[in-house]
């Protein structure tokens, strides 16, 4: 190729354009974007590496040794465009060109090729004009140095100054930071140096010294790679960093109408795992990152995802991803405080104040997490004010939700049809006397009755109301932003079921005029008002028959009797009237209180001290109330009000010392610190009864009985920490960390553990002989990592007996009782999780495509868990470590890029997958331990075991298990497990999410899928009696076997729960390989549009952008999955809801 | 400017001290007290009256709060005159229906709750015990009482245990490092626990005075469960001699059958009332329709109305029945209150009575052919029925109509009539005749199938 170039230029004409031979130019560019976007294309949907174009970029990467000129002129035409012009007699006297430049401008390296040169050249439109040097000095060769002095000044692309950037004299390790007011100053330099500026996050400039340098002005780098991250205890860039750490911007947060943080998290991560546990607005959040740690501590039932560490700008969040309600409300679908569900604290948390969140998933980004860092960290960072022009932004919209996916159910006439073929199978004739023959669906009510009680209850369309506003900006030494927000949302319930927020935050920046001293404060408070419906049970009242009669009298009152028999005796499995949930409520108020304040003070240039302290606090007060009209006047109704305030407290101090050098190519960073942590949760309910009035509910000191409750569980928490991290030439990067923690929550001796980890990276791409092989990759980089992070993640106290005093009104005859609380084991100390990580990041044409792969593999032993015991024990529980190995593995991949920029047509792709696996490596001694028929070595610790379904037996229509025997039963013994066998587990295969942004003009089309590939349990396994009896089901649940030879997917119908073959056989279906499905899923998790005012048409009113938009949370799903969602899986869950929004987002 | 530096050299050497106090402060800091509302076991029995409230403790839990029934609050009632032919159930919850039909599935919750609870309370009394006896601080007064109480409900758990499931666990120790992994102990071992326990719980209680409280177990309480425990293991001669003690002290049969479950009530020896305000006996909650509409959920079977003679005024007094759609429903009615927002309880849940010891010493005294003296004690519970004397002469015929008196005056308590059935051995022919697909091996609870999965040693019973 070079050779080919040679002769080409050689037998050159006398005025020579350097293109025609072998590049079509103006016509050409077309044609070479085209080729761009195709293999784009390719590269993202294959992730073949292999690409060899050229990009039209203004950086330059050059690395040349005594390279001919024209040869150098080449290599920097394909990568700007430019074309030289020049004669061939000028070049004859040409020198040969050394450089060694990476991502440098245009101008600075003409300069540079230059500089030796007996001719000058000249820059106009897309080409370069060579000529003769009119004023070449007296002596070419002349060595003589200049010493001056160089005094310039430092700007943002918005033009506020930047204070702390790195001004280097380059080839020397002469270096000087901006103050703090953007201004510097080098004194005695060689007037021909090259100064070079970087700044986190800007592209570096290379510039000729001259003494006065006048305002300098840097502009954000194009690339990802050089965005800002927030790690731990500071930033850096995903350039050099050689953690494994994920970024989620405030663009993409903001992107999706949602009201909670973490909502906005799913999908967009690879190794995170973000799960809805319900659409009800409020409703939390399971989060986990590369998988579950931990076995289960009740194993047969579902294991607790282990959760990642919280951090709000430094201090860990007080409540974490605990549910914040006590008494139970509707987002409680699995019981008060059951994992995952309830109410997330994460609502009092306006996504519109975030202006990132961090994923930290490797040892080398945990380590100094220590204990806390087991299962991950995510931090979350709220916006801040930039110097410069006073800004006022603000986000509105308003949108509608509505239910998403659900089953059919049954009309009467179905209904009513399933029954009597029940009723027939059965041999019994149904009758309207209380018993077994009991059909009062058939028999007594109303049989030309129809309601769809899923529609009555979820029916009404809800709706969201946001409203964001943000005021900042400052100077160089001070910087403010303050912001205000207001979000609403409504129930699908009928009734005026709402959660509401108000927030306020702000953050002030200060920096001493010399720089030294940083001080920096933010403080947010924020009220979320959610009004939930009282219970979950309403979630099932949708089995009702759809010819039971009316719920409610004409005047509201709730009905209790239908002919001369009370309801409870036709409600079956002791549900209750559910227009009465509607009359029940729980009203949890949020109070959140996050505040944090960095002092910082430079005692010798890189010397540091630093002190972070936080207090946050989120209290949640909660009034729920059972009014006597709510009850069955049949079951002796008695009014109840509870309330209860359940505070949560964080106090954190977090001094450090850190110490940044470098010398030459050698950079150093070293940290140490220590932290003091006191995290307490109190909580205080009171509970009053027997009312005598339903009116005097809101005050209980009315009420005849009241009872109260409290607890608080204090834990504190300190460390000790340091990191290293060692850079040579940006090009080898070296980190270790270390933490020694001690945790209140273990017995004295066992309190303190260490944690550590060691990584490395070299950028490869920065060696001349890679980039030779590889020319069309920008960036290439490849690190490891490898440390121990603990996890005391268990109850405070438990290593002792404790004992607690039931509440004094629970009185035996006047006496105090107490309880023992747990079972003691002074034994358990920390879990430690050994990770290993090992990526690859790659950027392709000038960093426009980027590839990163991750493999990890997490190995947790020591486990702390909540060990299952049998009850004659006395306790269902104790604490222990144990002695099981879980192992958690996968690759991430994240490909990113832009595929086509065009001045009016943009696309940008953004793609993520994990693909994890889960496994019990170890375990001994698990035959003989209560996990023996839970969990299996090899397989996930999700293994739910089960009966083997075969088929629906032709002849009998019921269906069949195979069992250990090989042989063919309707009823497989159960005892001891012996005919379950394994059928498979939960965890994604595989799972991740894709997003385009599309732009043309002023519009804008974002559209991010999010997808699972999983296994899951189907609708059949929530029922508890079998498919017949007196509730309604889905449509899908007639494909029943009627008459012998039917090969049918359910078996017969029976009007039984008990004592039929076919009762019988149900009881085994519903946890067999029956009920296991496919659960997998693809959403349009978000959809939006947006349209970007002209800024010619805003300007009018002051504005300096307004984009109006309509965003779609959830609006299709794709999946196969029998069920009402594949994500909640439960059948009485509300599903995710959609949510569709228009407003504007406008900045004056 | 020098101000300036000044404070900001003050702020610095602030930091710097600030951080060096806290790194060597790291140790101390983690140490916590308990949490506010709980105290450890070793300060529960330094000190009298948090002792007591340890004993207190297994009352209230025992009791629990009205609905919901666990093996010492109803629950042995309800499942065991399904099991047997006393009650039968209208509603189609399949963890009551099995209980009729005789075929519980091993994963039914009520089989479940009656074995947890059990031995959640067998843990508190074997705390209490452990934790009194290793007391230095404790008078042996109280030491005495607070193990004889604990010994005495530990036996009695063991009883119903062992009744209900056949040989169980013996766990008679708090650690559960010994306690998880035991097998099955055998019946024999179980009843010289239960003796000794009971014997060690009358010499521990001996001192005490006459009954000043039926709510707590007393010396009267020992010795009629110790009548009891000695006539199923055929001890006649100890059996007579305990319901003796019992029937001289200051007990009486209560003459008006309404009252007998009142608190306090003078036929009562050992009774317990719901702790929860407001709450009436947790039977009385389960069994007692809540409206005239609402049909009973528990009724009991015509195989029981047919035991009652003519003019038995326990069948009037204690059985009462609702009308519903022209269709009649008896229920038991020994229990009248459901939950009555009193602030009081009324009624009291029996747990030991007077009644019961008449039939026990007939039974020991027609076992040991004292037939006069049987007869005399049939005819003592007779009389109070408004029934004449009875008729029974032969030995045969006296310990017949001793088993009928049993049915009609002990019905739906406590499990007799099941338990009576099983260790006189007529379960099998007084079921299979009343019921369809009746099995032997029914005549025993399944172990709950958690309890398997979570115990590898812990063998199901026969025929689950």
């Amino acid at each position: 190729m070079k050779n080919e170039r040679r002769n080409a230029l050689t037998n050159a004409k006398q005025m020579y354009k350097l293109y025609p031979n072998y590049f079509s130019q103006p016509p050409g560019r077309k044609s070479k974007t085209l080729l761009i976007m195709k293999l784009t294309s390719l590269l993202l949907t294959l992730g073949i590496m292999q690409v060899s174009a050229t990009s039209l970029a203004q950086k330059i990467t050059l690395q040349e040794k005594n390279a001919p000129l024209n040869i150098v002129f080449e290599d920097i035409r394909q990568q700007t465009g430019y074309d030289f012009l020049f004669t061939k007699t000028l070049l004859k006297n040409a020198k040969p060109v050394s450089i060694d430049v990476r991502n440098v401008d245009l101008q600075v390296v003409l300069s540079d090729i230059f500089k030796n040169q007996d001719f000058d050249y000249e820059i106009s439109d897309m080409s370069v004009l060579i000529k003769k040097r009119t004023d070449l000095p007296a002596d070419s060769k002349q060595t003589t140095v200049n010493l001056i002095d160089v005094r310039g000044r430092v700007f943002d692309e918005q033009g506020s100054p930047i204070p702390g950037a790195t001004v280097t004299v380059k080839g020397t390790t002469h270096s000087i930071n901006t103050d703090g007011a953007g201004y510097f100053t080098i004194k005695g330099i060689d007037d021909k140096s090259i100064l070079v500026i970087t700044v986190i996050g800007y592209q570096p400039k290379e510039m000729a010294v001259q003494s006065y340098m006048g305002n300098i002005k840097m502009s954000l780098s194009a690339s990802k790679l050089d965005d800002v991250q927030v790690i731990a205890y500071g930033t850096a860039t995903e350039r050099t960093e050689v953690g494994s750490i994920a970024k989620v911007s405030s663009e993409e947060i903001m992107s999706q109408p949602v009201l909670n943080p973490l909502e906005a998290l799913e999908g967009r991560v690879a190794g995170l795992l973000v799960t809805t546990s319900s659409g009800t607005p409020g409703s939390a959040l399971k989060i986990q990152i590369r998988g579950q740690n931990t076995i289960g501590s009740v194993p047969s039932s579902t294991i607790v995802p282990d959760n990642p560490l919280f951090i709000i700008d430094g201090i860990p969040f007080a409540p974490q991803n605990t549910s914040i309600n006590r008494v139970q409300g509707v987002n409680d679908a699995n019981g008060v405080g059951s994992p995952g569900s309830g109410i997330s604290p994460f609502n009092s948390i306006d996504p519109a104040d975030i202006e990132s969140i961090e994923v930290l998933k490797d040892a080398d980004a945990t380590s100094i997490y220590g204990a806390r860092g087991a299962n991950g960290v995510i931090l979350i960072t709220t916006k801040s004010g930039k110097a410069g022009k006073t800004k006022l932004t603000g986000n509105l919209y308003t949108g509608v939700n509505s239910l998403t996916r659900t089953m059919p159910l049954l009309n009467t006439d179905q209904y009513l049809k399933m029954r009597e073929e029940a009723f027939a199978n059965d041999g019994i004739k149904p009758t309207a006397n209380p018993g077994n023959s009991f059909a009062p669906d058939l028999k007594v009510f109303d049989t030309t009755r129809n309601i769809n009680y899923l529609k009555q209850l979820y029916g009404t369309n809800a709706s969201t109301q946001n409203a964001d506003l943000a005021l900042s900006g400052g100077d160089a030494h001070n910087t403010f932003y303050f912001s205000l927000g207001y979000d609403r949302q409504t129930y699908l319930f009928p009734g005026d079921f709402v959660d509401d927020r108000l927030n306020g935050n702000f953050r002030i920046h200060h920096t001493s005029s010399d720089n030294k001293f940083i001080a920096d404060v933010s403080a947010g408070y924020s009220y979320d008002r959610n009004d939930v419906p009282g219970t979950p049970t309403i979630l099932s009242a949708y089995t009702l028959a759809p010819d039971f009669p009316a719920l409610t009298n004409p005047d509201g009152s709730l009905k209790w009797d239908y002919k001369g028999i009370n309801y409870s005796s036709y409600f079956p499995f002791g549900s209750t009237n559910p227009m009465a949930y509607l009359k029940r409520s729980d009203i949890v108020g949020q109070y959140s209180f996050l505040s944090s304040l960095l002092l910082s003070y430079e005692i010798l240039p890189g010397l540091k001290i630093k002190t972070v302290l936080g207090y946050n606090t989120l209290t949640a007060n909660e009034f729920s109330t059972y009014p006597a009209s709510a009850q069955n006047p049949a079951s002796s109704p008695l009014s109840v009000a509870n309330k209860s305030i359940n505070n949560f407290y964080t106090y954190d101090a977090e001094p450090q010392i850190s110490y940044d050098k470098q010398l030459g190519k050698e950079k150093f960073s070293l940290l140490a610190g220590g932290t003091l942590e006191k995290i307490d949760n109190n909580y205080v309910g009171i509970a009053g009864s027997g009312f005598s009035n339903d009116l005097l509910l809101g005050s209980i000191s009315s009420a005849k009985t009241i009872t109260s409750t409290d607890g608080n569980t204090p834990y504190k928490y300190s460390a000790g920490f340091g990191r290293i991290n060692y850079t040579h030439d940006d090009e080898y990067i070296v980190d270790l960390t270390g933490r020694y923690d001690g945790s209140s929550r273990f017995a004295p001796g066992k309190q303190w553990g260490r944690f550590g980890s060691a990584a490395g990276g070299w950028i490869f791409t920065k060696e001349k002989s890679v980039k030779d092989v590889l020319p069309f990759m920008s960036f290439g980089k490849i690190k490891a990592s490898y440390g121990t992070t603990g996890n005391d993640n268990v109850g405070n106290s438990l290593y002792t007996s404790n004992w607690s005093a039931l509440a004094t009104s629970y009185l035996y005859n006047g006496s105090v009782g107490y309880l023992p609380k747990n079972l003691e084991n002074p034994d358990f100390s920390w879990s430690t999780t050994r990770k290993i990580d090992a990526g690859l990041d790659l950027g392709f044409l000038s960093d426009r495509i980027l590839l990163s792969a991750d493999w990890f593999r997490d190995r947790s032993s020591n486990q702390l868990v909540q060990y299952q015991l049998p009850s004659q024990t006395g306790f269902s529980i104790v604490t222990q470590n144990f002695q099981a190995d879980v192992q958690n593995k996968g690759w991430e991949f994240v490909l990113s890029g832009t595929v086509l920029k065009q001045s009016a047509f943009t696309w940008k792709t953004s793609f993520n997958v994990t693909i994890p696996q889960n496994k019990l490596i170890a375990f001994p001694g698990l035959a003989s331990s209560s996990y023996a028929n839970y969990l299996v070595i090899g397989q996930s610790v999700n293994t739910i075991f089960g009966y083997k379904y075969v088929d629906v037996n032709p002849t009998t229509g019921v269906y069949e298990f195979m069992t250990k025997a090989g042989t063919v039963s309707s009823t497989p013994s159960a005892a001891k497990g012996d005919n379950k066998f394994i059928i498979g587990n939960t965890d994604p295969k595989l799972y991740g999410g894709w997003r385009n942004t599309f732009g043309y003009k002023g519009f804008q089309l974002d559209l991010f899928f999010e997808f699972r590939k999983q296994k899951g349990l189907d609708y059949m396994s929530s029922f508890t009696e079998a498919v017949g009896n007196e509730f309604n089901v889905p449509v899908d649940a007639l494909n029943v076997w009627t008459k012998p030879g039917d090969i049918a997917t359910y078996e017969r119908l029976t009007s039984q729960t008990f004592g039929t073959a076919a009762s019988n056989a149900f009881t085994y279906y519903r946890t067999s390989s029956g009920v296991f499905t496919d659960a997998s899923y693809i959403r349009l998790k978000t959809a939006g549009v947006s349209y970007a005012l002209k800024s010619n048409w805003i300007q009018v009113v002051g504005m300096s952008s307004c984009r109006l938009f309509v965003n779609a949370q959830n609006l299709l799903t794709f999946t196969k999955y029998k069920g009402n969602d594949p994500e909640t899986q439960n059948y009485y869950d509300v599903p995710p809801i959609r949510t569709v929004a228009a407003g504007v987002n406008f900045g004056f | 400017m020098k101000n300036q530096h000044n404070l900001r050299n003050v702020l610095a050497a602030a930091l710097i001290a600030f951080c060096g106090l806290t790194l060597t402060s790291c140790r101390k800091f983690i140490q916590v007290p308990p949490p506010a509302n709980s105290i450890v076991t070793s300060e529960i029995f330094a000190d009298s009256t948090d002792a007591t409230a340890a004993i207190t403790g297994i009352y209230i839990n025992m009791m629990n709060s009205a609905g919901s029934a666990d093996i010492a609050n109803g629950l042995t009632d309800i499942t065991s005159g399904l099991s047997a032919d006393e009650l039968n159930i209208t509603s189609n919850v399949a963890s009551y229906q099995e209980f009729y039909i005789n075929a519980i599935t091993i994963t039914n919750t009520n089989d479940a709750t009656l074995w947890n609870t059990a031995y959640t309370f067998i843990y508190q009394a074997n705390a209490v015990i452990a934790g009194a006896t290793s007391s230095t601080t404790l008078s042996t007064t109280l030491k005495n009482r607070l193990t004889g109480e604990a010994k005495f409900i530990r036996a009695f758990l063991n009883f119903y245990m062992v009744n209900l499931y056949g040989p169980v666990p013996l766990v008679i120790t708090t650690d559960y490092k010994i306690t998880g992994s035991l097998p099955r102990a055998s019946i024999a071992d179980i009843y010289t626990q239960i003796n000794s326990d009971l014997k060690d719980a009358q010499a521990l209680l001996a001192n005490d005075p006459a009954p000043i409280n039926k709510l707590r177990v007393n010396k009267f309480a020992v010795s009629a469960f110790t009548a009891r425990v000695q006539l199923y293991q055929q001890q006649w001669a100890a059996a007579e001699s305990a319901a003796t003690t019992v029937i001289n002290a200051s007990y009486k049969l209560e003459p008006n059958l309404n009252n007998v479950f009142l608190v306090g009530n003078q036929e009562e020896i050992w009774q317990m009332t719901p702790p929860a305000p407001g709450d009436e006996t947790t039977v009385g909650q389960l069994i007692i329709p809540g409206s005239t509409t609402s049909v009973p959920t528990f009724i009991v079977t015509n195989t029981l109305l047919n035991f009652f003679e003519a003019n038995d005024q326990r069948k009037l007094k204690w059985i009462t029945s609702s009308i519903i759609n022209n269709i009649t429903y008896s229920y038991p009615y020994k229990y009248k209150l459901r939950r009555d927002n009193a602030t009081t309880p009324t009624e009291a849940y029996s747990m030991l009575r007077l009644g019961e010891q008449y039939l026990i010493r007939a039974e020991a005294r027609a076992e040991q052919n004292n037939l006069a003296g049987a007869i005399s004690d049939i005819n003592a519970i007779r009389t109070r029925a408004g029934l004449p004397n009875t008729t029974a002469a032969s030995q045969a015929d006296v310990l017949t109509a001793i088993q009928h008196e049993r049915s009609t005056e002990l019905f739906c308590e406590w499990g007799h009539r099941w338990l009576d059935l099983k260790r006189t051995n007529n379960v099998g022919a007084v079921l299979s005749a009343d019921k369809t697909g009746w099995k032997s091996t029914a005549a025993l609870f399944p172990v709950p199938y958690a309890q398997t999965q979570l115990n590898p040693y812990l063998v199901q019973n026969p025929g689950y």
